[in-house]
């Protein structure tokens, strides 16, 4: 039976996707639904890994659900770091004034903490230490749920295991 | 697990339960840090130490508008009234997950489950933006907490499956072994 394939590279997509939903500004407005952004990469890895799976190998295992899901949450967390301090150095606070914006038009921008409002008018540099830090925590979390979530949805038809073994008399 | 040895039965058995214990561990500190934030406000007006951490760190993953939120004692919850209610509603289905299934035996049930729970949740969620119906505080909390129920009943089995596997000797059983005798 041939070997499965490895799981770096379907990671790795599920960590582009993680890190482009998170950085680029309005598509991480989809990280304000319970992180769905990255459980979205978490979940993306597990179809791309099913994808190179052929009918010879062994199935998808939830095993390659957990290490594809806090892989790609890796992956994920420096990728949204390097895009987000790249997205801040070309176009500068340009999530802040979206935000704004979109607060704005709702009509609850004035009901804002004044910290929050503040620092949203300030637009700062959104990829500090405490972000990073943050997104060494959320990324692989909400990945591995992700992956779990994946592994869930799309693997196959799943034999309900045995009842237990009873002990042997002593 | 039928075919295994006892000593491997009880040390999946111990993963499995290890591995729910570690999701309730979690989930309680996630439900309890969102409470926190509150709880730990001093000044209304000027949130500082732990309460400003705590804020900040969720503020990366919600918007936290005051008007869609949950308020404890006069101050904000740390997220907005969506994703409260998937958080403590997932935490509830942890809590109650050995009532309904077995810890020891993970069984995922069938993704249809999920879909269901997940569609009123999207819906709810893009009906604000096309504004195809009035979102109520109602609508938010009922779809959440719908979504976050079903859920623990898909991750804690995958995770039990998936940790015992990665566990377990990659070397599979011989005969004898599965026999519970001796190879020697």
């Amino acid at each position: 039976m041939p070997n499965k394939p490895n799981v770096l590279l379907p990671a790795l997509y599920g960590g582009i996707i993680m890190g482009v939903v998170s950085a680029v500004p309005g598509l991480s407005i989809l990280n304000c639904f319970c992180c769905a952004g990255i459980m979205l990469g978490g979940f993306m890895a597990v179809f791309f890994y099913k994808k190179d799976l052929t009918s010879a190998m062994p199935p998808l295992s939830s095993a390659d659900g957990v290490k594809l899901g806090a892989l790609s949450g890796l992956f994920g967390a420096v990728i949204t770091i390097i895009l987000g301090k790249m997205i801040y150095a070309l176009m500068g606070g340009v999530e802040s004034e979206m935000i704004l914006n979109m607060l704005d038009s709702v009509g609850v921008k004035g009901s804002l903490p004044p910290e929050a409002l503040s620092q949203l008018e300030q637009g700062g540099d959104p990829i500090g230490f405490f972000q990073i830090v943050s997104n060494f925590i959320l990324c692989p979390v909400f990945g591995l749920l992700g992956g779990l979530i994946g592994y869930s949805v799309l693997k196959g038809k799943q034999t309900p295991p045995a009842p237990p073994l009873a002990p042997a008399p002593m | 697990m039928s075919g295994t040895t006892p000593g491997l039965h009880s040390s999946l058995v111990r993963t499995t339960r290890a591995t729910y214990l570690a999701v309730l561990l979690g989930a309680l500190t996630w439900c309890g840090a969102l409470l926190a934030a509150p709880l730990c406000t001093v000044d209304a007006a000027q949130v500082t130490g732990p309460s400003r951490v705590l804020y900040g760190f969720f503020h990366l993953i919600c918007h936290q508008i005051p008007e869609r939120s949950f308020f404890v004692f006069g101050q904000q919850v740390a997220v907005c009234i969506r994703c409260s209610s998937v958080y403590f509603a997932f935490l509830f289905g942890t809590i109650i997950y050995p009532l309904v299934r077995s810890v020891d035996y993970p069984v995922i049930p069938h993704r249809s489950l999920l879909l269901a729970a997940a569609i009123p949740l999207i819906v709810d969620g893009l009906s604000l933006g096309f504004l195809l119906y009035d979102v109520t505080a109602i609508s938010r909390t009922l779809t959440g907490i719908l979504f976050g129920i079903v859920l623990p009943f898909y991750i804690i089995p995958s995770a039990q499956q998936g940790l015992s596997e990665l566990l377990r000797s990659p070397q599979p059983l011989s005969i004898h072994q599965q026999k519970g005798l001796s190879d020697a």
